[in-house]
């Protein structure tokens, strides 16, 4: 990463742009997202409409009458400029444990995905697991937490046709990232396992487990204990 | 009487597409949540300042139409958007229009004749729990409207009985108009370096038709192909609401209310508020033109809008 956080800020619409911090995705870059949409909430208050962190960038959406391009784009630097004079910051996010049991009759492309790495389905489990991951964006749906990434042996592409049904809960890889459906809906990941654990609920405070900056950790449990969480097994 | 209740509406007659709908839930797109919300939101705020009620106050927005509904209140109601038969107890009234109504009155909403969505409002608003700041319905979230859900035949929706209020309406050619062509105010942003010029003319001289894949989370276009000059590796980013955004087919799609909140597809740019509000009334099968402006243009066309409802409000308080 270079040691200039900002490397552009782009137009998303009359009265919303983008931040871009890096080119490439790393913990560095993450942090200084973080920070960033923490201090320009702060800084903007109910000027600011909403914020999306994603990987690279911060989409800023203003209320339509306080949008001035121009002098925003100026502060907007400035505000990066004094961030760079500060210690780098660090990932200051929750360490957030998810159970997941692993097992045919939770993950049905456990198997295939095991065979196509040359893996046993245990060091399959043990390369998922023994990985502490990053949250680098929510999105697709309420609560889906994008986690990278996972070790190089078991990137996997995607299904080259989608599931109509994947459960709530599954936990799937596609390509070098991995994560948890909140709710059942179509997808294409590679589902290996389940999480017992509500990732989404409009009414519970806070509203999912896990947000963008912070670390997750699946902790494998057996097949009782998932049953005793709720864990609903997968039937076709 | 009969058992009924007292002090609202039932819905006689609903489906899918009618909806409770306000200006949009802000401030959880962090967590996935799309901002959903009226999706003609001028023709949402006119039908609640027709009634004196905040521009945002909970209404129903009908797409296609064919709704009806029995008041079991006194009160006031107006109709704006698409244009849409409207009768009071069998009998056409005016939209954009205040239109008193008694309890046992029925409302009665036919198919559309021109546009696609309508916007009943009632006097005070619909009396519905927010979920996260909006009553707005994303069917795919299962969030906001009555428990997540689209309005079903037998909903009640209660509502501030209303004895009095001034009659307004607002004048057939201040009404918004529905046009062969719905012409697209649109705003180079996002990926726009990634297209070529000659992607870009493309874009700009070509007819466009919806799809019947459009719904409430886009509109879906067929036409000639847009083409990303170098497909270049993209993670993934936040959207907003008016995005055009190319699919691997070269084909656009311009996101809706309840558009997805982030993705990875190269955007051009975004359509303006303003034209989202009429392309919002486009049936799959309509033709659209993309015209392309700078953030000048489209500010100072927003900003005189603005000032036209605010006029217009001020103009309403004082009669």
């Amino acid at each position: 990463m270079s040691n200039e956080p900002l490397l552009s800020i782009r137009l998303a619409s009359e009265h919303a742009l983008y931040l871009d911090i890096a080119r490439e995705p790393s913990p560095a870059a993450l942090a200084m997202l973080v920070q960033l949409e923490h201090q320009l909430k702060q800084h903007y208050g109910h000027h600011l409409r909403d914020v999306v962190p994603a990987y690279l960038s911060l989409l800023l959406i203003f209320e339509a009458e306080s949008f001035a391009f121009e002098p925003l784009c100026r502060e907007l630097k400035a505000i990066c400029r004094r961030l760079l004079q500060q210690p780098p910051a660090e990932l200051a996010g929750k360490k957030v444990e998810l159970p997941v049991y692993y097992g045919k009759d939770s993950g049905p492309d456990l198997a295939r995905v095991a065979a196509l790495h040359q893996l046993s389905q245990k060091r399959l489990i043990e390369l998922h697991h023994s990985t502490a991951y990053l949250v680098y964006a929510i999105g697709f749906a309420p609560g889906f937490a994008y986690l990278g990434f996972v070790p190089e042996q078991i990137y996997t592409p995607r299904l080259s046709t989608p599931r109509q049904q994947v459960h709530a809960g599954s936990v799937g890889i596609a390509d070098r990232q991995t994560a948890v459906y909140p709710a059942s809906s179509p997808g294409g990941w590679n589902i290996i396992g389940n999480c017992p654990l509500p990732l989404f609920d409009p009414t519970a405070s806070p509203l999912m487990p896990v947000a963008v900056g912070d670390e997750v950790q699946f902790v494998p449990i057996e097949r009782n204990e998932f049953i005793r969480l709720g864990g609903q097994l997968w039937t076709d | 009487m009969d058992g009924l209740k007292q002090g609202g509406f039932y819905l006689l007659r609903s489906h899918a597409l009618c909806q409770l709908q306000d200006l949009g839930r802000f401030g959880v797109a962090s967590l996935g949540l799309t901002e959903g919300g009226a999706c003609d939101q001028q023709s949402a705020m006119l039908a609640n300042m027709l009634l004196g009620n905040a521009a945002g106050a909970p209404l129903l927005e009908i797409g296609v139409g064919g709704v009806s509904l029995r008041a079991q209140a006194d009160t006031y109601v107006a109709l704006t958007g698409a244009q849409m038969p409207f009768l009071h107890n069998g009998k056409a009234v005016p939209r954009y229009c205040t239109i008193k109504i008694k309890s046992g009155d029925l409302i009665e909403i036919g198919y559309a004749r021109a546009g696609l969505r309508c916007y009943l409002a009632v006097a005070g608003g619909f009396l519905v729990p927010t979920t996260l700041g909006s009553v707005s319905t994303v069917l795919r979230e299962g969030i906001g409207g009555l428990n997540g859900q689209a309005l079903a035949d037998g909903d009640w929706l209660a509502v501030n009985p209303c004895d009095t209020l001034p009659l307004r309406s607002l004048p057939y050619q201040q009404q918004p108009h529905f046009r062969a062509v719905t012409q697209l105010d649109w705003l180079p942003a996002a990926q726009f370096d990634w297209f070529s010029e000659d992607a870009i003319h493309r874009l700009n001289q070509q007819l466009f038709r919806l799809t019947k894949q459009s719904d409430r989370m886009g509109c879906r276009l067929s036409g000639g192909k847009i083409k990303v000059k170098t497909p270049a590796q993209m993670y993934s980013e936040g959207i907003c609401c008016g995005a055009i955004q190319i699919s691997n087919d070269g084909q656009p799609m311009v996101m809706l209310n309840d558009h997805q909140t982030i993705g990875g597809y190269a955007k051009p740019g975004t359509v303006s508020r303003l034209s989202l509000n009429a392309l919002a009334q486009c049936r799959p099968g309509s033709l659209v033109r993309f015209v392309q402006r700078d953030l000048q243009y489209i500010q100072a066309k927003a900003i005189r809008q603005r000032q036209w409802l605010a006029q217009l409000g001020a103009e309403w308080q004082h009669n």
